[in-house]
């Protein structure tokens, strides 16, 4: 038996999702310095930051209708568990705006 | 009528699998891929849980480390606002390609979870255990790349009491591993067990697992 089955269409649509997450991740390694192009301590600023949470909240919205299968589910529960990694994502970027100014 | 198989044999689970999907097939089709109950026109148990994959109490325990990771990620802002300098001195001695290359094995981790679901669907019990055995082998990558990335800390003197940055660094990472291998047990566990159920909300815990990574790295590693 193959170990990857007949790429049906919800298998399709795992492998999506893990290559946008993938890529999504590549991003968010490059906006957030990781490789340390500008020095170790120097701030990200707020475009990288803002840009690295927009990554962040798009993996996790992909992870939870795909991997978790919310899809499926109500629309009440979808809405719930973005806006909480929203509301995450917003808290973090409202610090580092707090701490760092614009 | 075929008498069902023993109850120790793997052939049990399938037997009772399909005596249950052939009593859904009634109900419609959604309920076969979403495996909620909701859909089933069976009582609701659980309200408005039912209408969530797998069992309702793997959602209670995910909702619950949310919450938890929530809180811990509140205390790190708050200290982050006080001490922006301290944190980003600190952050700088962390391995940003380490954690990066660790989200990269979670999310194949995640993958094969979500695999291993879609297999179990079809009942190809071999295969959903392949896909678990895989998604544990990138699980216990991860640890060992985490394990290793302690150990380079502790060779430098850094420890949890060395400053706020690193109580809450290793307070989160190292809650986050103890899941980790919480979830490693759940997935030897269920790949004994291989019911539809145990599979899905053991991919849930692995998910949620794989989810609160994706909020710590460019928290803890990138932000500065």
């Amino acid at each position: 038996m193959p170990v990857f089955p007949k790429l049906s269409s919800p298998v399709t649509r795992l492998f999506l999702t893990w290559a946008l997450m993938s890529g999504l991740t590549v991003i968010s390694i490059i906006s957030g310095d990781a490789l340390e192009t500008r020095g170790h301590t120097v701030p990200l600023g707020v475009l990288s930051v803002v840009i690295l949470m927009g990554a962040t909240l798009f993996k996790c919205r992909l992870l939870l209708l795909d991997f978790l299968e919310l899809r499926g589910s109500s629309a009440t529960w979808r809405r719930g568990f973005i806006f909480a990694i929203f509301l995450i994502a917003f808290m973090i970027v409202g610090a580092y705006v707090l701490a760092t100014g614009f | 009528m075929q008498n069902p198989p023993d109850k120790d044999s793997d052939l049990y689970e399938i037997y009772m699998t399909e005596l249950a999907s052939g009593q859904n097939e009634t109900s419609g089709p959604e309920n076969k891929t979403t495996g909620s109950r909701q859909n089933s026109g069976e009582q609701s148990a659980w309200g408005p849980l039912d209408s969530l994959p797998g069992n309702p109490m793997m959602w209670v325990l995910i909702i619950s480390e949310l919450m938890v990771f929530g809180l811990l990620l509140t205390g790190y802002s708050v200290n982050f606002i006080m001490e922006p300098d301290l944190f980003r001195e600190s952050q700088a001695q962390l391995s940003r390609q380490i954690g990066g290359l660790n989200t990269l094995v979670l999310i194949t981790s995640g993958l094969f979870a979500a695999l291993a679901n879609e297999a179990s669907k079809e009942n190809r019990l071999s295969l959903t255990r392949r896909y678990l055995l895989i998604t544990a082998c990138f699980g216990i990558l991860f640890l060992a790349l985490k394990l290793y990335e302690y150990s380079d800390k502790a060779a430098l003197g850094i420890s949890i009491e060395t400053n706020s940055f690193y109580t809450l660094f290793y307070l989160m990472t190292g809650f986050h591993a103890a899941h980790v291998i919480f979830g490693l047990a759940i997935l030897g566990l269920v790949s004994r067990y291989s019911s539809r159920e145990n599979i899905q909300t053991a991919c849930s815990f692995w998910h949620m697992v794989d989810l609160i990574w994706l909020i710590l790295y460019p928290v803890l590693y990138l932000v500065r």
